[in-house]
Order: structure tokens, then C-alpha cells, then sequence
């Protein structure tokens, strides 16, 4: 057989497989969303209950004012800062958004309280994304991103995709939930932020 | 290609009809094997592929969804018989390439998990795991010579070796 013809088979299968992958994609059931991941998103609730309180709060702009003195000064040039437990205690006492990236699962057993979930490899973290846009969720506010802790980089994946998607105010609580829990702050288990 | 079952003992040997269809089997029933979770739990195997630290974001949701795929396609041509040669070809170039991003990792002393046949293995130690990567390595390995004996297996085989003379 000749190698041109052992070329020619793999191409017809490479063109198979990618067929195949773009079927399964279009087909893939959507998520059965939890906590935010349906709606950080989609119903609006959970972010307005949330610390942010993105959508009804009179008192906004004093807090986002507050929020972007607290939050440690960021070189605009980096994507995101990553910061200890003790300043994500205060961003989060003084309202700001916090997002779970980890997976549905964990975010279902305990979070932290008012953190809204987008896992960040579920089929609906653009969606997730773009209901944040939706829900008045501002290019500056101050977004704090955790996951499982130092040796997880769902955080930092999803701060890449928020920035991609314009956000300019992201910290990476690097610790992530492990510390949180361990230190006893507050955290809410269900779907509730 | 046939060549290879001329004279030489040896290479009538390992390219003997029988243990040449067992091991195009048997390659192709691994990897369908490990195809199989990714297929349907894409979201945990681009998780996989993130922690590898090698791939740009906006590639690791496309090659979550195709990496499998290719590799059932792979599998079943290679049980199947139909263009075995171009799946042996595919197969030697994926393991190639996973054998090359676990070095890499390896040599950049990042523990991962190769996600090589689920997508949800237990997480390990800093230890454990560059020394369940240096197996991961050895298996990938073994699997590579597979796919290199189907590759140069003849395609038909002569009913003596005498006839061929």
C-alpha cells in the first residue's frame, strides 16, 4: 500500500471524526443548571440577591466606589490580580461579585454565600457570561473569581474568558473555596448564591 | 510491505497473520475504550486539557469535542479493517502527541492528570503524579509500538512463505 493512499485514509477519517464532534456538539443537551449557572445568568434573581446587587440597589455607585478603593490598584496591562484571603474577606463584605468556577457539583454542596456559579467548561459559561453583561454587571466592576484552591486553575480560565469578554476589574482569590471554608466565612450550600 | 514476511524467522514471526489481527483488535478496542467518557463528558476532559498548561483557551473547547471523537473513529476503523493503515497512521500520530505533552509537562515539573481514559481521576499528590505521568509515559509507549505493527503489517498474507519465492 502506498503512502499516499495510507494518507488519503486518515484525512477521510480526520474529516469523519470532526464531523462527528461538530454533530455531537450542536447536539449536546444543555446543562441542567444549578445555582447560577442557570441564572447568575438567566432569571436575574441570583445576582440581584447577590452582593453585588447588580441590578436594584439605590446605593450602586457609592459601592462601587468603595469597592474600587478597597481592591488592590491592578496594572491595567494584566488580565487579573491575584489576591490573599483576607482582602477577598473585605471585597466581599463590601458587596462585591464573587464567581465559583468550579464545576456545578461543588458549587451545589457549598460556596460562598452571594458567589454566583459559571462553571467555566460547562456548555453554558458563555451564556453564563454574557446574562452578566445582561444583568448590568459593568466592565469595572470589581469581580472576584475563585475554584478549589491553589492548585486549580478554573479561575484563572474563566478570568481569561471574562476578560476576553471585556471585564477589567478581575481578582483571583487564589486560595480559593478550601481556605474560605477553613477559615469559617460565611458559605451557603444549594442553589441559593 | 509484505516484504517484511520474507525469510527472516523473526519478522514472519511478529508479523504473523494471527497476532497481527489480535493486536489491530486490541488497539482499536483501547482506544474506543478510552474515547468513551470524553465522548460524553467533554466539559471534564477540557478541564483535563487546560491543566496541561500547553493549549490556548479559545483551542482546548474545539479539541475537547474532536480529540474523542477521533479517537472512537480510530478505534472502529481499526476493528472494523477499514483503513486500518490510515488509523494506525492517526493513532501513532495522537499517541505521539500525547507522549510529547506529557513530557513537556513533565519537564516543567506540572503534575496532571493525562486524562487518557476518564476524564474524572481522583486528584493526587504532587508526587503521585509525575510518577503516575512517567507510567502514563511507559503505557503510551507500549501502545505506540501497536500502532507501528499495524502501520507496517502487510496488508494480505501469503498462504507459505515458500510461495513467496
Amino acid at each position: 500500500m502506498k503512502w499516499k493512499q495510507i494518507f488519503a485514509e486518515a484525512l477521510a477519517l480526520i474529516a469523519i471524526a470532526g464531523a462527528l464532534a461538530l454533530a455531537a456538539s450542536l447536539l449536546q443537551p444543555k446543562e441542567k443548571s444549578a445555582g447560577t449557572s442557570r441564572s447568575p445568568s438567566l432569571d436575574g434573581g441570583n445576582l440581584a440577591q447577590s452582593g453585588a446587587g447588580l441590578k436594584d440597589s439605590s446605593d450602586k455607585a457609592e459601592r462601587r466606589k468603595l469597592l474600587h478603593s478597597l481592591a488592590p490598584a491592578k496594572d491595567p496591562t494584566l488580565l487579573y490580580l491575584e489576591i490573599q484571603g483576607d482582602m477577598a474577606r473585605r471585597l466581599h463584605d463590601a458587596g462585591s461579585l464573587f464567581i465559583d468556577a468550579r464545576r456545578q457539583e461543588s458549587y451545589l454542596e457549598s460556596h460562598i454565600s452571594n458567589a454566583i456559579n459559571i462553571p467555566v467548561w460547562g456548555s453554558k459559561a458563555d451564556e453564563g457570561i454574557r446574562a452578566l453583561q445582561n444583568e448590568g454587571a459593568a466592565f469595572d466592576d470589581v469581580i472576584v473569581v475563585y475554584c478549589s484552591g491553589s492548585d486549580c486553575s478554573d479561575s484563572l480560565a474563566l478570568s481569561e474568558k471574562l476578560a476576553m469578554n471585556g471585564y477589567l476589574n478581575l481578582y483571583i482569590y487564589k486560595m480559593g473555596f478550601p481556605e474560605w471554608e477553613e477559615n469559617g466565612w460565611p458559605v451557603t450550600a444549594g442553589e441559593t448564591p | 510491505m509484505a516484504s517484511y514476511c520474507r525469510g527472516n524467522p523473526v519478522s514472519q514471526f511478529i508479523y504473523n497473520r494471527y497476532l497481527s489481527i489480535a493486536i489491530r483488535l486490541l488497539l482499536g478496542a483501547i482506544l474506543l475504550y478510552a474515547s468513551w467518557s470524553k465522548i460524553f463528558d467533554p466539559s471534564s476532559f477540557a478541564q483535563v486539557l487546560w491543566n496541561y498548561k500547553l493549549f490556548p483557551i479559545a483551542t482546548i473547547s474545539p479539541l475537547s469535542h474532536f480529540v474523542p471523537w477521533l479517537e472512537a473513529v480510530i478505534g472502529l476503523a481499526l476493528i472494523s479493517g477499514i483503513g486500518r493503515k490510515g488509523a494506525a497512521l492517526l493513532a501513532t500520530g495522537l499517541l505521539l502527541s500525547f507522549m510529547l505533552a506529557i513530557s513537556i509537562d513533565l519537564a516543567r515539573d506540572i503534575s496532571i492528570s493525562c486524562g487518557c481514559f476518564s476524564s474524572a481521576e481522583a486528584p493526587q499528590s504532587h508526587e503521585q503524579g509525575i510518577w503516575l505521568m512517567k507510567l502514563d509515559l511507559l503505557r503510551d509507549l507500549g501502545f505506540l509500538l501497536l500502532a507501528a505493527h499495524v502501520l507496517t503489517a502487510p496488508i494480505t498474507w501469503r498462504q507459505s512463505p515458500s510461495s513467496n519465492r
